[in-house]
């Protein structure tokens, strides 16, 4: 057991650390600390992470969140979910059909089977913003001859923000 | 022999204290950039994202200059210790849930989440412990300091 008095005066050197930096890091940062209370941090990271998957694939076209919307009312896409098959199970957009990156780099015969259509319009999403496994989806389906292949960058998260149907519904 | 294990923990001390102003100040001078790491873990409510972007990189450059110049070590081991451990938390959690993201440990040096990111913060974490459990006062500023002041009240 080690004594108090040698874990107290530790403790309180650690704790005006924390002080001392505390208050130099929100003065010199008082407008982060704002945007982030105020939420216009989250759309800015949002905002950059998109861009950012858009400048990693720039053979790769992507589609509007309210686009993905329109052709998924007129029936005109097939939705992709490229995540894991317990992320689909848990939830997805509605209707969309499980085709994990993984299980289609292990057996590239899976995309015949689970799309036999190579010239329907197909929407590929994963977890959103910051997460490349769509775009990685949709170069390997472009390789496999499917030309009508579009990216959702915001994603199965960004999606059901939007209320959006999703099954199973929450 | 003595003599020259107090300034291996001497050493330990200023590369560690070293390591971390170099980490901190990275993060400092991007902030955004360190939200943006923070926000990947997915483990902080949004608003929290941005305060600790803001305190932490100053956190650990106070402790740090503390290191390096030998004023209440102990504490700041101790702190950098308790946020290694919570380093090493995170990115096992994370390994853990397949997040294949940057660890955002040193700014814009990329690290991602992994075994690898695991070991170098274990052996931070095995650097500043031996500081805080065995480090001897050697070029340590506040124990000069202590030593001055009497003197001078004494002439």
């Amino acid at each position: 057991m080690i004594p108090h008095k040698i874990i107290f005066p530790i403790m309180k050197g650690s704790l005006l650390i924390v002080i001392i930096g505390s208050i130099l890091g929100g003065f010199l940062n008082l407008g982060l600390i704002k945007a982030s209370i105020n939420g216009e941090l989250l759309e800015k990271i949002k905002q950059k992470q998109l861009a950012d998957l858009k400048n990693k694939a720039l053979q790769i076209p992507f589609v509007e969140l309210k686009e993905a919307k329109r052709l998924f009312d007129e029936k005109a896409a097939i939705f992709l979910d490229s995540r894991s098959k317990e992320d689909y199970r848990d939830s997805h957009i509605k209707e969309a059909l499980a085709l994990p990156l993984i299980s289609l780099v292990q057996d590239r015969t899976l995309a015949g089977r689970i799309i036999p259509d190579k010239n329907r319009l197909y929407i590929i999403y994963c977890s959103g913003e910051g997460c490349d496994l769509s775009v990685e989806l949709a170069k390997e389906l472009i390789a496999l001859d499917y030309p009508n292949v579009r990216v959702l960058g915001e994603g199965y998260p960004g999606w059901a923000e939007a209320k959006y149907p999703v099954e199973p519904s929450r | 022999m003595q003599e020259t294990k107090r300034y291996i923990f001497l050493a330990l001390r200023l590369l560690i204290g070293g390591i971390f102003f170099y980490a901190g100040l990275e993060k400092m001078f991007e902030p955004f950039n360190f939200s943006m790491a923070i926000y990947n873990y997915k483990l902080l409510p949004d608003p929290l994202i941005g305060v600790v972007a803001a305190t932490l990189p100053s956190i650990e450059i106070v402790a740090a200059l503390f290191l390096l110049f030998g004023f209440n070590t102990k504490g700041a081991a101790a702190l950098i210790s308790f946020l290694l451990l919570i380093f090493i938390s995170l990115i096992i959690v994370s390994a853990i849930r397949g997040l294949d993201i940057d660890c955002g440990c040193f700014g814009s040096l990329e690290r991602k989440v992994g075994l690898l990111a695991i070991l170098e913060d274990t052996s931070l974490l095995a650097i500043s412990m031996s500081v805080l459990l065995f480090e001897k006062k050697v070029l340590n500023f506040q124990e000069l300091i202590y030593k001055i002041l009497p003197r001078r009240i004494e002439e």
